[in-house]
């Protein structure tokens, strides 16, 4: 089992004073919270860091933990298993390392607090012991944009928190198969009712919230439930107009460029966004680009095209400003 | 670690599920919070409840995780509500914004 050093994932010196390792947890759990932080790993090292603080702003069970780092810098390697130090069931729901759990035991269900008044912040408001309902839980579920508007069917691994029969706080994998219909939108909250964690006392079962996420997409992004895709073009299909093959999710379709279409010009193509009632729609922008290269008489071409359009001041809403 | 497997199908009535309404003792239940504490959050706006009348609301069932959040919020980063109000509208701000910033790259064809 991997040895924690709790002082070194704080930061915090061995000698840190209470003060000080409050200080350190707080600027680590702002950067690592998973509601806030976009780094990779947050949720593991927000667990890692309140495990830490929960040992170091515990005077008791930095003394135990203390004795154990000093034997094993002295060579000892071996930890005593199991003093049992009681644990709130929401404590144990934050699911501690078996480093810790070997240190300061697997968290019995019950009422006393042994973590820091720090922990217990609003923890008066944050109700126990009346409600026999189960936990209601909450998964992010992020999607692919064909996913979202073709139904699509998922295996989730959700980490349960359950009472075993002696009342012993332990976690349960539940694997649920969802099915998605079509036509899921960004932060959409879906309501699965019951799937949440178990009731105690023959109470209901909690529900579980999926949030629907939408993972980038390399050509369209979202906006609502619009679809928004760059359209480029040559500037004679912009020009002249033109009928050009558009992709959209649900395979291409033919889209008429009018004549004269300047960059920027938005095109809508109804109903082959995202959602249901109403469908949203995807927005063609258009750009105009140019070959890298010209040949010769492209290049003749463009020159003939410069002297019948010499009127043409493309810059002219540069000049209003000067 | 045991193990049981659920296949669940969502129907489409499902997504727009505007009809589970919590009442105030429901919700506080629900969540495990004090009545006057969900006042105050409905009062720094952080959940809004549809009023039924002048005195009775009821809340969409969708303000649960957002209840669930903030308190983790409060707990996990020590904030009072009025810091949880502000971390969740600019979480919220944030989250539109990167939306944006995503939306124009493509665009422009940055990325």
């Amino acid at each position: 089992m991997e040895f924690k050093d709790y002082y070194k994932v704080l930061g915090v010196a061995d000698k840190a004073t209470q003060a000080e390792v409050k200080q350190a947890y707080r600027k680590l759990a702002r950067k690592y919270h998973p509601d806030v932080s976009k780094e990779k790993d947050a949720e593991a090292k927000f667990k890692e860091v309140g495990e830490a603080y929960e040992v170091l702003s515990d005077a008791e069970k930095r003394a135990e933990y203390d004795q154990i780092r000093a034997l094993r810098a002295a060579g000892g390697g071996r930890h005593s298993a199991g003093t049992g130090a009681g644990m709130s069931d929401d404590e144990a729901s934050r699911q501690f390392s078996d480093f810790f759990r070997s240190v300061f035991g697997g968290g019995m269900a019950g009422e006393g607090m042994a973590g820091s008044g720090f922990r217990q912040a609003g923890a008066s408001d944050w109700g126990r012991s009346f409600s026999h309902r189960g936990q209601d839980m909450h998964h992010r579920l992020a999607l692919f944009l064909e996913e979202a508007v073709q139904g699509v069917q998922r295996t989730l691994k959700l980490d349960m928190p359950a009472a075993d029969s002696r009342g012993q706080m332990v976690h349960k994998t539940k694997t649920l198969n969802v099915k998605i219909p079509a036509g899921v939108v960004a932060g959409q909250r879906i309501r699965l009712a019951g799937q949440g964690g178990p009731g105690h006392s023959g109470g209901a079962a909690g529900d579980l919230f999926l949030e629907i996420e939408l993972a980038p997409h390399p050509l369209f992004a979202v906006d609502g439930r619009d679809l928004l895709l760059t359209l480029p073009l040559a500037p004679w299909e912009a020009a002249l107009g033109a009928k050009v093959e558009v992709p959209t999710l649900t395979g291409s379709v033919n889209l008429t460029i009018p004549k004269g279409s300047v960059a920027g010009k938005k095109l809508r193509l109804k109903g082959r966004g995202l959602g249901r009632n109403p469908t949203g729609d995807l927005i063609v922008t258009v750009q105009v680009t140019l070959p890298a290269h010209h040949s010769t008489r492209s290049e003749a071409l463009y020159r003939e095209l410069a002297e019948a359009e010499a009127g043409f001041n493309p810059r002219k809403s540069l000049e209003k400003g000067l | 670690m045991s193990k049981d497997i659920t296949t669940v199908i969502i129907d489409e009535h499902q997504l727009h599920e505007s009809g589970v309404w919590l009442s105030l003792n429901d919700l506080c239940e629900r969540c495990g919070l004090k009545q006057t504490l969900v006042v105050e959050l409905v009062e720094l706006g952080l959940i809004a409840p549809e009023t039924v009348t002048a005195d009775r609301w009821q809340f969409q069932v969708s303000v649960v995780p957002t209840l669930h959040q903030a308190v983790r919020l409060k707990r996990e980063l020590d904030l009072d509500w009025q810091g949880v109000a502000v971390a969740m509208d600019l979480l919220e701000e944030l989250q539109a914004l990167r939306q944006q910033v995503h939306s124009l790259e493509r665009q422009l064809g940055v990325r």
